[in-house]
């Protein structure tokens, strides 16, 4: 890790919760700029180049998903953490899909969130529990064996346990004690489902805001 | 028993109807058709009336 | 109705009329003398041969009281159209016609090719004009119509409520079909008709083949209108729970206001009231009854969390249906929960996890408390724990309790059912 604080953009259409995250983060972050609208966050994204930018998923304007696409344009390897009041299945898909490395919700305590924004920087995903719960969740069916593509279509053991694991609130630290294996593993596990949940072609992914009630 | 004064009534016109037919097919009292159709209405009618008010009011609605 | 402003307006007047005020309620209006008026009415009804005795009749049923109340016409619509009331209506409606027809036996008759249009137009007409008068809508009777019986759902366990609203809905056509009905009967039994004949039934022809033609489009016109107002009464009742809910918003802050001295009352107050808005957003204003583990799992969580003030995450994957298995594992989750609640109330949130599906359930509950350890004394836990292990046990399933004085309590169930009802998942 290095010494010096992650740079950070808050992007959120309320106010009162930008300032909130901001006064959380003192000492733990470096808060570049603040952002309300979708132009605001991609012009100010686009300016202070921060390592992670903070992502609420509902803005007029198209949203969380609408900022990624527009910076990933000019800026393709900027980071994105997704810290929304919404658990509902479809944003957080959504988003993940669109491109962030993390989704944690707003009730978060600041010290977790300053780790998340740690691990984001160095290109580690961050699963809040729930997100756990939905990727377990997609990944769940049977399909055809023909139109698995192994890469991406089904979660390995050892990515399903680690998943069980972060659902169950375990630290990173505790999984890679429970499971004798190192924490640069599980993080690798964590991304590697993260990637499939983001290039997937499994038609639940796809299909979740239709036909899914809010899974807790 | 509790005291139903719609099926009271109602018997009543049905049984003053029944007494009517048998009058006039004994011979007693000669009854045209007309006035037949006036006591059937009438009999049918007024349980309807009955019923719908009397009853309406007894049930808690 | 106030006397003061405009005219006098007619009203029957009972306390100074004879029979039923009718004529005295004139006086009232006309300023005629009311001797005089009953004078000129006997003459009319000599001259009339009784007609006016029927105007009179009519008149009364029309016509308000003064001192205030409805006309006994209104009366009546109101009655008949309350659930039920269907019955009074065909009731009176067979008296009038024994009345008539013992008229006829009478003799007090003009002819049957006179009386019988002219009952069935006074009858299409009566049916017109109280849906006319209705057509404002002020009055209770608009609880009856369909429109807002869904804001006011009510059981309606009479069949006659069902014909009451299909009576109401159609009273209208009724009415025109009477109407039209007395007319041809009008003409057909005096004999006009023939020479119309031809003429009728081109009109009957060309009006057949318009509505033949405009049929598909009345129809669509139709459904359009029910799915309009399909669609007026859902976001009807989605604005009356959002209104509801603002409410409670409302009231939870300004709870939260005064207990403001209590942190942890502050915060379920805060999480309780996160619920409800979580739910709404959802979209759906009541949750699926408990016919689902996961349902039931989310209510016992929830019931937790406001009785003991405390924060659950709960993490479902799958769901299960809740035959006796899911009923061991909820009884002992619950337990385990309540564990939680009671022995780790302010170490951050309790973490239940859940997996659910046909082949089997397992479940973990994880606080972050002081732990304890599980070969200890503590007297009531290890009554709980008993109570989780054995349940489990009861049921064919197990239980494993880890706890240690750093890294909190986490307790996990699992049951399996019988492989063959397995359906291949995972």
């Amino acid at each position: 890790m290095t010494p010096r604080l992650p740079s950070v953009v808050i992007v959120d259409d309320h106010e009162l919760f930008r300032a909130g995250v901001r006064a959380e983060l003192e000492g733990l972050a470096d808060v570049r700029a603040e952002a309300g609208t979708v132009e605001e966050a991609a012009l100010a994204t686009m300016r202070e180049k921060p390592d992670v930018v903070l992502l609420d998923v509902h803005m007029p304007g198209g949203g969380g998903v609408e900022v990624i696409r527009q910076v990933a344009r000019e800026r393709p390897s900027q980071r994105f953490l997704a810290l929304s009041v919404s658990d509902a299945a479809e944003d957080v898909i959504a988003v993940i899909r669109a491109g962030a490395r993390g989704y944690v919700t707003k009730s978060i305590s600041p010290e977790e969130l300053a780790d998340a924004i740690r691990r984001v920087r160095e290109g580690d995903a961050v699963f809040s529990p729930r997100l756990a719960g939905f990727a377990l969740d997609a990944f769940q069916g049977e399909i055809p064996e023909a139109e698995i593509d192994p890469e991406l279509d089904r979660l390995t053991l050892r990515e399903r346990e680690v998943l069980r694991l972060i659902a169950r609130g375990y630290q990173y630290k505790e999984i890679a004690l429970r499971l004798s294996i190192s924490p640069k593993t599980v993080e690798a596990h964590v991304s590697a489902v993260l990637r499939k949940l983001q290039l997937s072609n499994r038609h639940e992914l796809g299909r979740w805001a239709v036909e899914r009630r809010l899974v807790d | 028993m509790r005291f139903d004064p719609v099926s009271l009534a109602s018997g009543a016109a049905i049984a003053a109807l029944g007494a009517l037919l048998l009058f006039d097919s004994a011979g007693t009292v000669d009854v045209s058709l007309g006035w037949m159709a006036v006591a059937l209405t009438g009999a049918v009618g007024a349980i309807l009336v009955l019923s719908g008010l009397l009853g309406r009011n007894g049930r808690h609605d | 109705m106030s006397a003061t402003a405009g005219p006098t307006p007619l009203l029957r007047d009972p306390r100074r009329g004879l029979v039923a005020g009718v004529l005295a309620g004139l006086a009232r209006r006309t300023g005629i003398d009311a001797v005089l008026l009953r004078v000129a009415f006997v003459v009319v009804a000599v001259a009339t041969g009784g007609l006016a005795l029927l105007a009179y009749l009519i008149v009364w049923a029309a016509l308000p009281a003064a001192e205030g109340g409805s006309a006994p016409l209104t009366r009546f619509g109101r009655v008949a159209r309350s659930p039920g009331g269907w019955r009074v209506a065909i009731g009176a409606a067979l008296l009038t016609l024994s009345a008539l027809l013992a008229f006829r036996e009478l003799g007090i008759w003009w002819s049957d090719a006179l009386v019988w249009p002219v009952v069935l137009a006074a009858f299409g007409a009566a049916l017109l004009w109280g849906r006319w008068q209705r057509g404002g809508v002020g009055e209770a009777e608009a609880d009856a119509l369909p429109g807002s019986e869904a804001a006011h759902p009510r059981p309606s366990p009479d069949a006659g409520h069902a014909v009451s609203r299909v009576a109401e809905q159609y009273s209208g056509i009724f009415g025109v079909l009477l109407v039209i009905g007395a007319a041809l009967l009008f003409l057909s039994s005096n004999h006009i008709l023939g020479g119309l004949r031809d003429a009728a039934l081109t009109g009957v022809v060309v009006v057949v083949a318009v509505a033949l033609i405009l049929a598909p489009f009345l129809w669509r016109l139709g459904r359009n209108l029910a799915a309009e107002r399909a669609e007026r009464i859902r976001s009807q009742e989605r604005a009356q729970l959002a209104a509801h809910l603002h409410d409670s918003v409302l009231q939870t802050l300004t709870l939260m206001q005064k207990r403001a001295g209590d942190p942890r009352e502050v915060s379920a107050l805060a999480r309780r009231q996160e619920r409800e808005l979580r739910d709404w957003l959802a979209g759906g204003g009541d949750r699926e009854g408990a016919a689902s583990l996961a349902s039931a799992l989310r209510s016992a969580a929830d019931a937790i969390e406001d009785d003991h003030r405390v924060a659950i995450e709960l993490v479902i994957v799958g769901d299960s249906e809740l035959d006796a298995a899911a009923e061991a594992v909820l009884g002992a989750a619950r337990e385990a929960l309540l564990n939680a609640a009671k022995h780790a109330p302010d170490s951050g949130p309790i973490r239940a996890y859940a997996e659910l599906g046909p082949a089997g359930i397992e479940l973990f509950v994880r606080d972050r408390g002081s732990g304890f350890d599980p070969a200890g004394v503590a007297p009531d836990r290890r009554g709980v724990r008993e109570s989780i292990v054995g349940r489990m046990d009861r049921a064919g399933g197990r239980a494993e309790i880890r706890s240690g004085p750093d890294s909190g309590t986490e307790v996990g169930l699992f049951i399996e059912r019988d492989p063959g009802s397995r359906d291949g998942s995972e």
